[in-house]
């Protein structure tokens, strides 16, 4: 199970959508992507469920939120 | 704790997209109408040409501009729900004609267009206003700055509307209203309406745009008080004919807070990652020069100078309001445009980028011709029979022409096809 990390926090928009999602791409069954970003990527939400994904979040401060994403189907983690 | 997050998600591009692609138009006849009037325009400030012409701005300019990006600010940056979405189309239509019927009246003194003008505005903005107030009333959680500036944004709005209506039916030949209603409609207009909204919105776009700290929420709060209370002060003095100083320094708190969010947002931006100057911020800290122009009029007004004080809701019109809705337009539209049209395509070749989609060298070319008209006008307005006037309004006229052009070919990028 591999485990990749984006830390968008100093990226403007739409760059952690486009990281994200070109992570994605290349993401195996099992493992999973932690977006670390400074606010809930609202416009990516939808197309994360669209392209067959799952994802869980934990916003950890006002400032700090986790998304956890790993493909439908596979055990969550 | 990892929890799972239903968001709203946001509204169909077409809905902010056609308040955004109307507004240059009203923006071109804005212009042609200064071009056209010139310095008669400014001779008589309460006459029919000269209302007629701050409306094409206020309703037809920034009322479009705002309008749409409300539709798209309330799901995306405060997670509420926009009940009844099918009504924006309506909303946007009324909103077309009630301008054109109210600008068509004071222009020419035809009672029936006024008519128009007051229905279509009575049930376009109505409609609006009970759609959006709905919508921020069932925001649960935290109150942020950002909704708490556009519950108070949009109940100043309500204000002008009630307002504006009763002052058109005065003017249709109702019954004279008592009290300072145009100074009211004025002033909820332009910092209500308009400078809460753009407190608001900036407090949360600055920081995600440009990758800088986040105004903390001790400040914003404080400012947006600061500003409110300064509204109701103000309110309170206007309505029990108070004047001089005391006038002065119920609005002055108001001109403290503006400055106040100016030198606050600047500090923050100079903090940002990327150190190189958009358009959009050029804009923005353009119109941040215009506000504090805009607000020493206003104290130089009321310590005496004539006609400073119509100088300073004008150069807040147009120098604050058209600087930042045009920076904004330029980081919006193009974000907007790639997330509908390009987000799921991420990956394929060819999928263009926001520069792609909204150059750069475009959006600086509008940035200087709209600064460059409005250097001219509020030149003209010193010197009103050089000209100057004439060629700020064709200047503007030229400027929203070619953002509108600009804008729309924005809108309809497409992924060029693939050898």
């Amino acid at each position: 199970m591999a485990w990749v990390e984006i830390d968008c926090r100093q990226m403007a928009p739409p760059e952690p959508m486009v990281q994200v999602l070109t992570a994605l791409e290349s993401l195996g069954k099992g493992d999973q992507v932690l977006m670390v970003h400074r606010h809930n990527p609202v416009h990516l939400l939808p197309i994360l469920t669209a392209r067959g994904f799952s994802y869980r979040f934990r916003t950890c401060t006002e400032s700090l939120v986790e998304l956890l994403i790993w493909h439908k189907g596979s055990p969550e983690p | 704790m990892y929890q799972g997050l239903s968001l709203d998600q946001a509204p169909p591009l077409s809905v902010p997209l056609r308040f955004f692609l109307t507004a240059p138009a009203f923006g071109v006849l804005g212009g042609l109408a200064l071009a056209l009037g010139g310095a008669e325009l400014w001779a008589v400030p309460l006459a029919g040409p000269a209302i007629a012409w701050v409306h094409l701005w206020t309703l037809g300019w920034l009322a479009m501009v705002m309008v749409g990006a409300f539709y798209q600010m309330i799901p995306v940056m405060i997670g509420g729900q926009v009940p009844w979405g099918f009504l924006s189309k309506w909303v946007h239509g009324l909103l077309v004609v009630g301008v054109l019927g109210l600008v068509g009246f004071f222009q020419f003194w035809v009672p029936f267009l006024g008519w128009i003008g007051w229905t279509a505005l009575g049930v376009g903005l109505g409609l609006f206003l009970a759609q959006t107030s709905l919508a921020l009333w069932r925001v649960k959680g935290e109150v942020r700055p950002t909704l708490s500036a556009m519950r108070l944004s949009l109940g100043s709005l309500a204000i002008v509307w009630v307002l504006g209506l009763a002052r058109l039916v005065e003017h249709l030949g109702g019954p004279g209203l008592p009290g300072p209603i145009r100074e009211l409609h004025l002033m909820f207009g332009l910092v209500g309406w308009v400078g809460l909204l753009v407190l608001g919105v900036s407090f949360h776009l600055v920081p995600m745009f440009y990758v800088c700290p986040p105004i903390d929420s001790k400040t914003a709060f404080g400012l947006i008080r600061l500003i409110g209370f300064s509204l109701a002060l103000t309110t309170l003095a206007l309505a029990s004919g108070v004047e001089g100083p005391w006038l002065l320094s119920t609005g002055a708190l108001g001109v403290v807070g503006f400055w106040g969010y100016g030198i606050k947002m600047s500090r923050l931006v100079r903090q940002r990652r990327r150190k190189k100057i958009d358009p959009a911020l050029g804009a923005v800290r353009v119109g941040f020069a215009w506000l504090s122009l805009a607000s020493g009029l206003f104290v130089a007004g009321h310590l005496g100078l004539e006609r400073a004080l119509d100088g300073a809701g004008l150069v807040m019109l147009l120098g604050f309001g058209l600087s930042f809705t045009h920076g904004m337009l330029y980081k919006i539209l193009p974000f907007l445009v790639w997330f509908h049209r390009f987000s799921s395509q991420i990956g394929q070749p060819g999928v263009p980028l926001l520069g792609d989609i909204l150059p750069q060298p475009r959006m600086w070319a509008d940035c200087a011709l709209l600064q460059l008209s409005l250097v001219l006008l509020l030149l003209g307005c010193l010197f009103p029979p050089s000209g100057l006037l004439e060629t700020a309004g064709l200047t503007l006229a030229l400027g929203h022409g070619y953002l509108g052009v600009v804008l729309l070919k924005s809108a309809g990028t497409v992924i060029p096809p693939q050898p």
